[in-house]
């Protein structure tokens, strides 16, 4: 897909979020998969070298994203703080690690991975289909 | 898939698969050696490159996301073949900073994104800004007087030095 296409279907996709009653039926739906279909691409190339089968840290036993509560949960709202800021080392004692991707992708670019995410290892209520402006809103609380 | 973007000063069009980290294009593709494959898991710094100004792992960002974005590299700081060194490669040359070599090129662009961003830290700054940036050499106190010389070359200058720039990197009387 273009990336002229990708901006038509952000922009259709926030109008979507804005008006949520006021497009065509089928485009909420059709707009969530190419969403989903986007954050693919970007765990392919940002998650999969430590969350996909097969990698380092699931031959070690690490449990999968779908045994992880952040995704389970009513709001996104732990799981973007987590895309956004990681999980930093703790100088005092040895704990599990994640960089922070914060400088890596954009709100819309979150929201996508997210979607994502979301749909192939989370479970519980559905999260709304564009997520961009909560992830600014925890960009701004946490600094980043 | 093509991505455009900026890439060291200059627009670059990306013909590659979308997923793609950007690491791999900068090496394989580009021939932009500077930045390293160490890990591949975000935990080494060894493949640190600047994204609008910020300091990334380039091992885990896909060119999907670089959509009309400034990348800088090592090389872009200053080369050789160019207009020579810039000031933060120059104060890790000046401090022999490296011992292998492996970090210095992520260590350096952790340097400059810090020193771009405030040219006036503090001794603890330093430490913390480059704490994602691992040395299996342990030339850490080297590469901290880097630092703390690259930003008095950046006119700015580390507000509280653990030593400072200039001092001898063994004291008198120490061991051979």
């Amino acid at each position: 897909m273009g990336w002229g296409a990708t901006g038509l279907v952000a922009l259709v996709g926030l109008a979507l979020f804005a008006y949520p009653r006021s497009g065509p039926p089928g485009a909420e739906a059709a707009g969530a998969k190419d969403a989903a279909a986007r954050g693919a691409i970007l765990f392919a190339g940002a998650c999969a070298s430590c969350h996909e089968a097969g990698a380092g840290m699931m031959l070690e036993g690490r449990p999968a994203l779908s045994a992880g509560t952040a995704l389970h949960e009513p709001s996104p709202d732990h799981a973007i703080r987590l895309i956004l800021r990681g999980i930093p080392e703790r100088p005092d004692r040895p704990g599990h690690y994640m960089p922070p991707f914060a400088d890596d992708f954009s709100d819309a670019q979150v929201s996508d991975l997210l979607a994502y995410i979301h749909g192939r290892f989370g479970g519980g209520p559905a999260w709304p289909a564009v997520l961009a402006p909560a992830v600014a809103k925890a960009r701004k609380a946490s600094g980043k | 898939m093509s991505v455009s973007l900026t890439l060291n000063g200059a627009a670059v069009r990306l013909d590659a698969d979308p997923a793609t980290p950007l690491l791999y294009v900068l090496r394989n593709d580009l021939k932009l050696n500077g930045a390293k494959f160490g890990c591949g898991l975000g935990q080494c710094g060894a493949c640190t490159v600047m994204v609008d100004g910020q300091p990334v792992f380039s091992c885990l960002l896909p060119i999907a996301a670089l959509q009309g974005r400034r990348v800088t590299t090592v090389e872009g700081l200053g080369t050789r073949a160019g207009a020579g060194s810039g000031p933060v490669q120059a104060a890790f040359e000046a401090e022999q900073a490296a011992q292998c070599g492996y970090c210095i090129a992520g260590m350096i662009m952790r340097t400059q994104a810090l020193l771009e961003r405030n040219n006036r830290p503090s001794e603890a700054e330093v430490r913390s800004a480059l704490s994602p940036n691992l040395c299996r050499c342990g030339t850490h106190m080297r590469i901290l007087r880097a630092v703390r010389r690259a930003a008095l070359a950046m006119g700015g200058g580390v507000r509280d030095p653990a030593e400072s720039v200039g001092a001898p990197a063994t004291p008198p009387g120490g061991p051979p």
